[in-house]
């Protein structure tokens, strides 16, 4: 039994060093082996405690460590969100961590596609002298940082303010902003859904199980378990339709009309909660005014369903209330989609209301709030003003109300016109906007014309192929990270193990930059005594959360009574849009195009194994879904000749993509959907690299009225079967 | 001595892929070799269209025709229930994969042997559930004893009106809309195997050469596979 126990560690051994473990699994009987095997492991088993980044999410996880290899992910059962359970791409994680195609050391760019390794020594020299060469050429305002804001945005801004320059810049506009400008107006920030104990569910194209948060999945099963009627509107059948009791096939861009029609339902039925309407809300006559047109007959001739339904969806939310709500949404119909997202999430704002559903059981609720240190002691004097107005307005009398979301779509068109102040740097951190915002011809050619371009990611993206330096991020589980919050834990991302190339965590990346940038001052502290900080009032340190990973903590419950507007209340009437050049209640506002007889309006979204453009090259992820189709409907598609797993021709004003059809009766006629995520065109990541089509080839730079979104599926497409 | 088996709440299913990947992890499976699959099915026509999930796996037959065949010994069910491969006895002949009724098992071309849902017997035996079950975070799928009315398994599938496969240790909840010809079908004996069975296994002993006898019994299994598909 000894002689096998130590075979079986010396086999482990000489994979490792091959960089082939065939399968620890791969024991299967004799059992009695198979567990010698274990026994005889565990000095060299580990299970640590730390944070997912397979989405934004930031779920809890345990990293399970044998033999200095991570071999599997699990939910940590302590972690409120994962409560000890992971989606499809958490799961996959070690693949992403083991990926062959990782960066694995800095790269500097030295022709189209080609890049050279450099030291980080090297890297930082290069880009710090550039940086001062162009700040005192241009100003500090001259560069510009793109990011995903992640556990890292605090410092990427802190170096940004550092610098002088106001151009932090998050993905907003090509996801939330519409809704966040709406309910941070209305409601004084922007409230989830209490999707444990809803009774009465609506999404307008919010794709719950498809675009998938896993705390959120965990409660709306168990609440659909228990009854809830949940209704799933969205012009395809979507993960969420495929999940939800009734799918409402709405006609793309008019979710803002089905919406003023419930109001007008429930107000004209004294359906809503008229307490907390007098109690809660200002401006409720002025909504009463506002909708008195917007019949429910009215909304079926925009939206395509019929009256009837309406009125009885309208009658059905408001008897669940205020266990009911209508999804704030993410990157959907009131997120970055049309034209009219903000009203459309204007108008979701005040029917929530209606349904008195803030801090109700069921209902839309904030989150709590945790007491953290202020760490701005330990980094440095206070930063210089900053120079300048922002690059993209966001902020100006043009966009009072954007200032923390920015525009990022109109980097392309910003970066040409060179007022009021030229843009020559650009540093993007944990993003892809050649791929994620919109018009990546548009994008790239933005990226030639800048004088330096830094990326830092843990893999070539499209974006990163036309920097001129890459800096190579330690992935997730071979970093910390600043601290991470969920209800009333405190969460801690540490590694499960060190570093397997040469790379950093972006805390180190960052303080790099700023020492070789001159701005040293501002960055002499580690990312342990920086989470010290934050935890000091806690009475936690970031060694003593390692151990245990979450900690449970102090959390203040919101006040719902004292909501952060001038009135205090939710505002139905919102004075901030008039000022800004809209209207003082939702009103209807039509989507900016309409497709031709030849043409389809071209609409996009998440799969539930994959997260925006960062999995595709996910061995496990990938084998499940290599690539997007475009979904058309049968009559559309009968027309053109075109059928399942035929090649088409997809073609915009600004750019043509090639991709598999698939005929479905689950979209409507007028539209053509593409899922997200796919269309890598970098050679480097071999999986990814042609795969499926890039949505954001398609999408035009569009900019909607007030919120800045990008109004994504304002796009007009034709399709042709590929010669 | 227990008698293992799962049940798939299909109302529950939100069709993530989580439990394919969790257990690829956990096994170190090859990326296109998935012990449990996610298939998704529409029915009707615009706009009136309803979409479900039905996931699928190894069944853990109660007479596992994978078994029968196998010239090895190296599929075999155990006392509990679980249908196991022992990975150092396969030889790779892929008669299991022909004989299996419900396609759940995969060859893996780099170690030349077949491979397929184990119910993660060693999770089990330290008192674990099985991957899939851990992950799955819409609570879907539940996995315990049938012998033990009292199981949380044995409750569910009264509670909530399961529909055996008969013949097999799983168990659905099929959602309001499911056409029944969505799931997998009752275990049937199959004529195929017990023709495989004479000619090669009489009394259970290997009378034919291995790779003489692979190739008769693919053919002889295939073929009988394709006409009673053809007749349903």
């Amino acid at each position: 039994m000894l002689e096998q126990r130590i075979s079986r560690r010396t086999f482990l051994k000489g994979s490792l060093v091959a960089g082939a473990l065939a399968t620890f699994g791969g024991r299967l009987v004799p059992l009695g082996q198979a567990e010698a095997a274990e026994a005889a492991a565990p000095a060299a088993s580990q299970v640590i405690p730390t944070i997912c980044e397979m989405c934004g999410v930031k779920c809890g996880i345990l990293a399970h460590v044998r033999e200095g290899r991570v071999w599997r992910l699990t939910g940590n059962p302590k972690d409120p969100q994962s409560n000890g359970r992971l989606c499809a791409r958490g799961n996959a994680g070690t693949k992403t961590l083991y990926d062959p195609d990782r960066l694995k050391q800095p790269m500097k760019r030295v022709g189209e596609g080609k890049f050279q390794p450099i030291s980080w020594e090297q890297a930082f020299k290069e880009i710090g002298a550039k940086l001062q060469e162009l700040k005192g050429r241009y100003g500090p305002q001259t560069l510009v940082w793109l990011a995903h804001p992640e556990l890292i945005a605090p410092l990427e801004k802190h170096f940004m303010a550092a610098f002088g320059s106001p151009n932090y810049t998050g993905h907003g506009p090509t996801c939330y902003s519409s809704r966040n400008v709406a309910f941070e107006q209305m409601y004084g920030g922007v409230p989830g859904v209490d999707y444990r104990n809803v009774k009465y569910y609506i999404a307008l194209g919010r794709n719950l199980t498809g675009g998938i948060k896993n705390p959120d999945i965990q409660k709306i099963v168990a609440a659909k378990a228990e009854g809830a009627h949940l209704v799933a509107v969205d012009p395809r059948l979507s993960d969420f339709a495929f999940f939800a009791d009734e799918w409402l096939p709405i006609r793309p861009g008019t979710d803002l009309a089905l919406v003023l029609g419930m109001i007008n339902v429930i107000i004209n039925e004294n359906l809503y909660d008229a307490a907390f309407v007098t109690e809660r809300t200002v401006g409720f006559e002025e909504l009463k005014a506002g909708v008195a047109t917007y019949t429910p007959e009215w909304a079926a001739k925009i939206t395509g369903i019929d009256a009837a339904t309406i009125t009885r969806i309208a009658r059905e939310l408001a008897a669940a209330k205020p266990a009911a709500a209508i999804d704030p949404g993410w990157h959907a119909v009131t997120g970055s989609q049309y034209y009219n997202s903000v009203q459309t999430a204007r108008a979701v704002a005040a029917l929530n209301a209606l349904l008195g559903n803030l801090g109700a059981k069921g209902g839309l609720a904030f989150p709590p709030g945790i007491k953290f240190g202020d760490p701005s002691g330990i980094m440095g004097p206070k930063p210089p003003a900053a120079a300048g107005p922002r690059w993209d307005g966001a902020g100006s009398e043009k966009w009072p109300l954007i200032k923390a979301h920015g525009i990022i779509q109109i980097f392309p068109e910003r970066v040409k016109e060179d007022k009021p102040y030229p843009i020559k740097a650009v540093v993007i951190q944990h993003l892809n906007p050649v791929r994620s915002s919109t018009d990546s011809g548009a994008f790239i050619e933005a990226l030639k014309q800048l004088e330096l371009v830094v990326v830092i990611d843990i893999q070539m993206n499209d974006t990163a192929y036309y920097a001129h330096y890459v800096l190579p991020e330690a992935t997730y589980l071979e970093r910390y990270d600043p601290l991470m919050t969920a209800g009333n834990k405190v969460v801690l991302r540490q590694p499960a193990v060190e570093p397997l190339f040469d790379t950093r965590g972006a805390e180190e990346i960052i303080t790099g930059l700023a020492k070789a940038a001159g701005l040293s001052e501002y960055f002499n502290f580690t990312l342990e005594q920086y989470n010290d900080a934050l935890l000091a009032p806690l009475g936690l340190t970031q060694a003593q959360l390692a151990r245990i990973g979450v900690a449970e903590v102090e959390a203040r419950k919101p006040d719902y009574t004292k909501l952060k507007t001038p009135s205090g209340k939710i505002e139905l009437a919102c004075q901030a849009f008039v000022k800004a050049g809209s209207t003082l209640t939702p009103a209807w506002e039509p989507p900016l195009v309409e497709p031709g007889e030849d043409e389809f309006r071209f609409i996009q979204g998440h799969v539930p194994m994959h997260t925006h453009t960062t999995t595709d090259n996910n061995a496990y992820l990938h084998a499940i879904m290599p690539e997007n189709e475009l979904w058309i409907h049968p009559g559309r598609a009968g027309k053109l000749g075109i059928k399942t797993g035929d090649m088409v021709e997809v073609a915009s004003k600004v750019g043509k993509v090639k991709v598999k059809a698939r005929v479905t009766e689950g979209i409507h006629p007028e539209a053509v959907f593409l899922a997200h995520g796919f269309g890598c065109v970098v050679p480097l990541r071999k999986l990814a690299y042609n795969k499926g089509a890039n949505d954001s080839a398609l999408i035009p730079i569009i900019t909607a009225p007030i919120s800045g979104a990008a109004a994504q599926c304002e796009t007009l497409v034709t399709v042709r079967k590929a010669g | 001595m227990a008698n293992f088996g799962m049940l798939v709440d299909l109302t529950r299913c939100v069709g993530c892929h989580g439990c394919t990947v969790a257990c690829q992890a956990r096994w170190d499976l090859l990326p296109q070799v998935q012990f449990t699959k996610v298939h998704r099915y529409e029915v009707g026509t615009f706009p009136r269209v309803k979409g479900g999930v039905v996931t699928t796996q190894c069944m853990h037959c109660d007479d596992p025709p994978c078994a029968r065949v196998c010239p090895t010994g190296a599929t075999r069910k155990r006392a509990d229930g679980i249908v196991v491969v022992d990975e150092q006895k396969c030889i790779g002949c892929r008669y299991c994969q022909s004989a299996c009724p419900y396609d759940a098992r995969s060859f893996n071309p780099e170690r030349n042997i077949v491979q397929k849902c184990y119910f993660c017997y060693d999770f089990v035996e330290n008192g674990q559930k099985p991957a899939c079950v851990d992950t799955c975070m819409a609570g879907a799928r539940i996995f315990g004893d049938l012998e033990d009315k009292g199981s949380e398994l044995s409750r569910a599938i009264a509670a909530r009106k399961a529909v055996q496969i008969k013949g097999t240790s799983i168990f659905y909840v099929p959602p309001r809309n499911l056409d029944p010809s969505f799931l997998p079908p009752d275990l049937k004996e199959s004529s195929a195997v017990r023709i495989w069975q004479d000619i090669v296994h009489p009394g259970g002993k290997t009378v034919m050469g291995l790779a003489a006898g692979a190739v008769v019994a693919s053919l002889v299994i295939n073929t009988v596979k394709k006409e009673r598909n053809h007749g349903d």
